[in-house]
């Protein structure tokens, strides 16, 4: 399953409870769209430190990252090159 | 005349139409007193044509924004009670509340009509672009004894064994409750409010006290702590009403932006931990102020005095209120009894009005939380007789979870509780005892079967199997984390550790 693949897994079974997978794509904005409140913010930092080992910093929790199965795609990977180069 | 809440805001608005009432979320965003009575004027012009009148419940549905205030005032004016049917919760819990409280019709988010299909029974009008009202097919008479009440909110909540009671809370409750907490709060006009919370599980003692003393509420753009903290920032907030996981989120911010119009930053829904006061403290130089809020009474303490150097505790009791500590003899810690303005009218099936309620504990409301209370007359909250769990602040009762877990056909008994963990407050778990002859379902079909019926937030974040479940000698599930985890009753964890903070068998 790729990172895409994964985060849409879970965001229709978190915090897009309510949507089908086809009922958004990928550059749907959740923020704008009411769907990361506080609890989905914490919900998907513990997801994605659980799922792709990678630690969250605090400078990373901002909206730029966390703003559709895109940006959220980026931040993964991003983070992920971030840790093979260290 | 019965008393409306809706008439005690346009009172405030005829004094102040240009106030700025609501601010954001968008940049520039300002709406007016008198914009916004304009508004509910409209809008409960538009209900009155649709059929909703006196004496009617309705259901809503709808996300927490300037469009939810609306509603509820609007049902006010046309003289319906209000039943908040909370985003959050899974589908069928949804169907739930329609078939346990008596709701005539709904206002709900047009995005998720849906889940109210079998329940309605003609075609939906619109309310506005984002909104419609749907006529639904009432599932159960309302109790009789709700005719003599003045009810402006009928609030779903579930009990401890996993039934429904629901609080009614009238017109002349909910003043009663605002008028209290002001003493301790003094919010008037020159207050400028951030709003962090769920509108479905907080409005009496918040948003109506707003409204009726004249406050400004601020909408933050998102809830990511650099948006939180614009917000306070760029409106000079004077109060932040918000749980602790607001605060977390704002203390990731490692600006040297500060909060210098602050009077207050109130922590409700969940425990502060230590940890969180003092980060906070250390980057805005600012003491969280905690609370004591339960729905049957209100909010009777808040911790304005000492915020800092009695951290932990809810403060002491507001001037309105009575309190007293039932203990066991030899021990500090007792069950809280209170008694004051703002009491519940009524539970709503069974239904109990407050004479009976309050009957059972010769006039005092027992609240079911352990406190201790040092010689100054601060409350320390220790502990909950009613073992509710608290994620980021939801709050809700193992036993449904129980039940749900219980209905999968591999599981013969289940028992939840809740951990600490640091982000999220804490978190459930559930030990779970299979079926003799059963192969174990693996992590993601209790996922899946939870996920069906239950709000995200309420699915276990780590299932344990064990040989039986820890009980009292009289046979009762022992719920107490710290027992459980530490146990070396043979397990097998199907799940992985969701937080670095646990330490599960």
């Amino acid at each position: 399953m790729t990172v895409q693949q994964a985060l849409r897994e879970y965001l229709v079974n978190q915090p897009l409870k309510g949507l089908t997978p086809e009922g958004f794509d990928d550059d749907y904005d959740l923020i704008d769209a009411g769907f990361m409140d506080s609890l989905a913010i914490i919900n998907t930092i513990t997801y994605l430190e659980k799922h792709y080992e990678t630690p969250i910093e605090e400078g990373d929790i901002v909206p730029e990252n966390f703003m559709s199965v895109n940006s959220l795609c980026a931040f993964v990977t991003s983070k992920q090159t971030e840790q093979i180069s260290s | 005349m019965s008393l409306n809440l809706a008439e005690v805001f346009f009172q405030k608005a005829a004094t102040q139409p240009d106030h700025p009432l609501i601010l954001g979320p968008r940049d520039g965003s300002c709406i007016s007193y008198g914009e916004f009575q304009r508004g509910v004027q409209i809008m409960a012009e538009r209900l009155r044509t649709a059929g909703i009148g006196k004496g009617m419940n309705i259901g809503l549905h709808y996300p927490s924004d300037q469009n939810y205030i609306t509603f509820t005032y609007a049902l006010w004016v046309v003289g319906a009670s209000v039943t908040p049917i909370p985003m959050e919760l899974a589908n069928e819990e949804k169907q739930q509340i329609l078939q346990l409280i008596a709701i005539d019709a709904l206002i709900s988010s047009v995005r998720f009509c849906d889940v109210f299909e079998p329940f309605v029974v003609s075609e939906a009008s619109e309310l506005n672009e984002q909104a419609r009202l749907l006529k639904v097919k009432t599932q159960r008479q309302a109790p009789p004894e709700l005719a003599a009440i003045n009810p402006a909110f009928i609030r779903f909540t579930s009990g401890t064994t996993g039934s429904a009671k629901g609080v009614v809370l009238s017109h002349e409750t909910i003043l009663e409750r605002i008028n209290a907490a002001n003493q301790g709060l003094h919010i008037g006009p020159e207050d400028c409010i951030v709003w962090l919370l769920s509108m479905a599980y907080h409005f009496t003692v918040s948003i109506v006290a707003y409204l009726s003393f004249g406050a400004t509420i601020v909408l933050p753009k998102n809830a990511f702590g650099v948006s939180l903290l614009r917000a306070a920032i760029d409106h000079k907030a004077t109060m932040i009403y918000g749980a602790p996981t607001h605060y977390e989120l704002m203390t990731h911010d490692r600006s040297d932006k500060s909060l210098p119009q602050l009077r207050f930053a109130i922590v409700t829904t969940a425990r502060l931990s230590t940890d969180l006061a003092e980060a906070f403290y250390q980057r805005f130089g600012l003491a969280l102020n905690e609370t004591y809020g339960i729905i049957e009474i209100g909010l009777p303490a808040i911790n304005i005095e000492q915020p800092r150097e009695k951290q932990g505790s809810v403060g002491q009791l507001l001037p309105a209120y009575f309190i007293k500590l039932v203990r066991q003899p030899g021990q500090n810690t007792g069950e809280i009894l209170l008694n004051g303005p703002g009491l519940l009218d009524a539970y709503y099936e069974p239904w109990q009005g407050r004479e009976e309620i309050l009957e059972k504990h010769n006039g005092w409301l027992a609240t079911g939380d352990l406190a201790v209370m040092d010689d100054a007359g601060f409350l320390t909250i220790v502990g909950r007789s009613k073992e509710m769990i608290s994620v980021a602040g939801m709050k809700f009762f193992p036993q449904e979870v129980e039940k749900v877990l219980e209905r999968h056909p591999y599981i013969q008994a289940a028992c939840v509780f809740g951990i600490k963990v640091s982000r999220l407050g804490e978190s459930p778990i559930a030990h779970l005892v299979l079926n003799e002859g059963c192969n174990a379902p693996d992590e993601n079909a209790l996922n899946d079967h939870c996920a069906k019926v239950l709000a995200s937030y309420k699915i276990p974040s780590q299932f344990q199997w064990v040989a039986c479940l820890a009980r009292t000698a009289s046979g009762k599930l022992i719920r107490n984390a710290d027992k459980l985890l530490n146990t070396d009753k043979p397990t097998t964890n199907v799940g992985e550790q969701h937080d670095r903070t646990t330490s599960a068998t």
